[in-house]
């Protein structure tokens, strides 16, 4: 998707356009750095209808043009804290703010960006949707391997659970 | 308005993902998929609360009915506004 001029996008939106997005960011190939695409994998089975779910590797051009498809995004992603694993952390961006966003895993990554990266530059681009959810879940074990610790497999399913109620009745306060 | 509708279990599907339910009156199929997958499955029966073609909540009889009257008296109330 290209970059879209700053003077339309902030437009009424098509009928067709998702109210709200989920976006899982991760590696699932790199054990708990692949939190928040098995929850985004639950998700998808479990979100109101019209709710999109997106599986994104963190990379910030890609989540920018995530960031733009809803007014409302929810972005799940694990984080490296000193916290115990499976911790949950969220942090919400009402469109301004400077909350300061956990490190991501993504250590590995030619990109060496994470999602506080990416905010960042959303911000800095006003592309910030209108309301922005992250929620970090701390990992234990980021080496390679497609199985999550069981701390954090317990922590993706509950997050999974209770951000598909939220949307739930977002969507029904709409 | 009330945010979230109670609604009776009438059939789950096999896969436990959906229900045919009574909300509101009439027969409806609403997703069940939340609720089986924290492991709380619904059987014919049981009772929901329903928020965007959802069960988000499991719920006993008495809070259902308590519930229903409720929304019921606030609709009566709309009505004569």
């Amino acid at each position: 998707m290209s970059r879209t001029d700053r003077s339309t996008r902030r437009q009424p939106q098509a009928a067709s356009r998702p109210p709200m997005v989920v976006i899982g960011v991760g590696n699932p190939f790199r054990r708990d750095d692949g939190a928040g695409i098995e929850a985004a994998r639950l998700l998808r089975d479990i979100v109101p209808e019209g709710v999109e779910v997106f599986e994104r590797d963190g990379e910030p051009a890609a989540l920018l043009d995530a960031f733009e498809i809803a007014p409302v995004a929810y972005v799940i992603d694990a984080v490296v804290s000193d916290d115990p694993p499976g911790r949950v952390h969220r942090i919400e961006l009402g469109g301004e703010g400077d909350a300061a966003v956990p490190s991501s895993p993504r250590r590995d990554s030619s990109h060496a960006l994470g999602l506080g990266d990416a905010v960042a530059l959303a911000r800095a681009l006003d592309r910030l949707p209108e309301r922005l959810v992250l929620i970090g879940i701390t990992g234990a074990s980021f080496e390679a391997g497609d199985e999550l610790t069981p701390a954090v497999r317990r922590a993706v399913k509950k997050i999974a659970a209770s951000v598909a109620r939220e949307l739930a009745q977002l969507q029904e306060a709409d | 308005m009330c945010m979230s509708d109670p609604a009776r279990i009438i059939e789950v599907a096999e896969n436990g993902g959906e229900a045919v339910v009574e909300l509101r009156g009439a027969r409806r199929r609403l997703s069940v998929a939340l609720l089986a997958l924290e492991g709380r499955p619904v059987h014919p029966g049981d009772w929901v609360l329903a928020s965007a073609g959802m069960a988000i909540e499991r719920i006993d009889e008495a809070q259902a009915l308590e519930l229903l009257q409720l929304v019921s008296r606030t609709r009566d109330e709309e009505d004569q506004a």
